[in-house]
């Protein structure tokens, strides 16, 4: 049996959500589990108008693929795509994907849980919100790695 | 027979010159904003590392603190103490905030 294919992409288009679990989805691999990041509004009680989100496009996709690595190190996964959106979003639309198939529920479903809480503190991605009377750069997490 | 000797009493000039190291350096965020620019490109004439040029960062550019930002070589993250090498890139940014 081949083995399962990672899928990075680091994007100022909206997300393809469909076709990205077409592109994970395959007949023996048993489970497809999904998870999409969206901006949220009302934040804090504020209602947001949009967030900008920079990014160091070539950094992400060095920290997307260890995140893959260790998912694959620690679970049986099938194919696994991670996806990241910078530039402008509105509220509603989806700002990070995560798919991945495996054999069977468990792995495809840790893996998306996982997954999240590993990017959230790998990517070099910073959120830049924007609500109807402020304009601020969101506090972040520097769980990545130490700090000067 | 005359002989040039005055070669030999001058001080030895230094045949090699001091070698220079270019470093790409990235900011991000707010620290671009600080900076007013997302890349510089340095040349390095003694061995720095990375704590050791943010100092110098910071002494470039008023109103720049690099207090609590993370810090990445070659996209990896990395120890403040590793030693910087012939074109490498060294990003500086503020914790992270992204999905």
């Amino acid at each position: 049996m081949s083995e399962g294919q990672t899928f990075t992409v680091v994007t100022y288009e909206v997300l393809e959500l469909s076709s990205y679990v077409e592109r994970v989805t395959e007949a023996r691999y048993g489970a497809v589990a999904t998870f999409f990041g969206t901006v949220r509004s009302p934040n804090l009680d504020k209602q947001v108008s949009y967030i900008d989100y920079e990014g160091y496009e070539s950094m992400i996709v060095t920290q997307m693929e260890l995140v893959a690595q260790y998912l694959r190190s620690e679970l049986q996964l099938g194919h696994f795509l991670i996806a990241h959106r910078l530039g402008r979003c509105i509220p509603g639309e989806a700002s990070i994907a995560l798919v991945a198939s495996s054999e069977h529920r468990k792995e495809a479903l840790l893996a998306c849980q996982w997954g999240i809480d590993r990017a959230k503190d790998l990517l070099p991605v910073w959120k830049y919100e924007v609500t109807t009377d402020s304009a601020t750069w969101v506090e972040g997490s520097s769980a990545a790695g130490p700090t000067l | 027979m005359s002989h040039i000797i005055t070669q030999n009493t001058l001080p030895l000039q230094r045949s090699v010159k001091l070698k220079t190291m270019t470093v790409t350096v990235l900011f991000f965020a707010s620290l671009r904003e600080a900076v007013g620019q997302r890349q510089l490109e340095l040349s390095l004439t003694e061995p720095l590392n990375v704590r050791q040029l943010a100092d110098r960062l910071e002494a470039q550019h008023s109103g720049l603190s690099l207090t609590g930002t993370l810090c990445a070589l070659n996209e990896h993250y990395i120890e403040p103490t590793q030693t910087l090498s012939e074109g490498d890139t060294v990003a500086f940014f503020p914790p992270v905030s992204g999905g």
